[in-house]
């Protein structure tokens, strides 16, 4: 590159350097993210989940979920399980134990 | 952040995912990419019907678009007037103008989905360039449908890692935009030498 293609086009040059390696930067990121991507992971329970999501997560039939959470199949629709330790009385972090619990039990006697 | 979000979703379903998939379309930073997962994440629970988070989404994300294009069709002659006020900015003003009236469907396409960041300004250039209501709306929709069909299937058959699918998207579509970027970039300075040098 000439000096004067330099003194002219400086600032495409640093942007383009900028963009690349930003681009770099996310595609790093992104390659990272895919590699320790787990599709069938059981997800930890956590307050926004419903009974259903909870059900389908760890490939559970929904009438043994709704045992374990104490409620009335078929359930109680779009209502996170917050919700349901409230109104049961429960902090939701007791309610986790319990489900989490319950899952276990469950899984004792199914795999017998 | 996500547990509000998810929260919301879970409570408000449909028109959460509708409404936020509107306001991501002016600018407004909601989470849609996690809210659309979430949505197809509800549905293969049972939680939510999959046909009405994808049309619901989908007619608002379109929505949320014209709503750009018409705010930038309204400044479109502001800016015109501003534009001519000096050589130099008039020229590049028709040029942009020009390249907005014969190429910019193309745009309208890819930043509905592959460079979704770039959506809301798109949208905004659209309308201020003069392209055709019927030419915009129809890229824009058929864009749309695909950016919306993806994240709400992607939710729908990994239910259970919708956070980690999030980030990955998110990446996804950083390292799109920046690889989109540094190659606009990249070809008008390669232009500009070019004809420097044949000066």
């Amino acid at each position: 590159m000439t000096r004067k293609a330099w003194r002219e086009n400086w600032l495409f040059v640093l942007a383009f350097a900028v963009s690349f390696g930003l681009a770099l930067f996310f595609g790093a990121g992104l390659l990272q993210e895919v590699s320790t991507f787990n599709a069938v992971k059981e997800q930890p329970l956590a307050p926004w989940m419903t009974p259903r999501y909870i059900a389908h997560s760890w490939d559970m039939p929904r009438e043994a979920m709704m045992e374990i959470l104490g409620l009335e199949p078929p359930g109680p629709g779009r209502t996170t399980i917050r919700e349901i330790a409230a109104e049961k009385g429960l902090t939701v972090e007791a309610y986790i134990a319990d489900i989490e619990a319950g899952i276990v039990a469950y899984r004792a006697t199914t795999s017998k | 952040m996500t547990e509000t979000f998810l929260t919301l979703v879970a409570t408000w379903g449909v028109y959460a995912i509708s409404l936020s998939a509107f306001l991501s379309c002016l600018l407004v930073p909601v989470p849609t990419a996690l809210v659309m997962l979430a949505g197809g994440a509800f549905a293969a629970a049972g939680d939510l019907s999959v046909q009405n988070v994808l049309f619901g989404a989908w007619l608002a994300a379109v929505l949320g678009d014209q709503t750009g294009f018409h705010v930038g069709r309204r400044m479109g002659p502001l800016i015109e007037r501003y534009a001519y006020r000096r050589r130099k900015t008039r020229e590049a003003h028709d040029k942009a103008r020009n390249w907005v009236a014969a190429k910019g469907e193309y745009a309208v396409f890819l930043s509905t989905w592959a460079l979704a960041p770039m959506g809301p300004y798109v949208n905004f250039a659209a309308g201020a360039g003069g392209l055709g209501l019927l030419r915009f709306t129809v890229w824009d929709a058929l864009g749309e449908a695909i950016w919306v069909g993806v994240y709400v299937m992607a939710g729908f058959f990994f239910a259970s890692e919708i956070a980690a699918l999030a980030e990955i998207l998110e990446k996804a579509s950083g390292f799109l935009v920046c690889l989109a970027g540094a190659g606009l970039i990249g070809w008008i300075a390669w232009n500009r030498m070019k004809t420097g040098r044949e000066e």
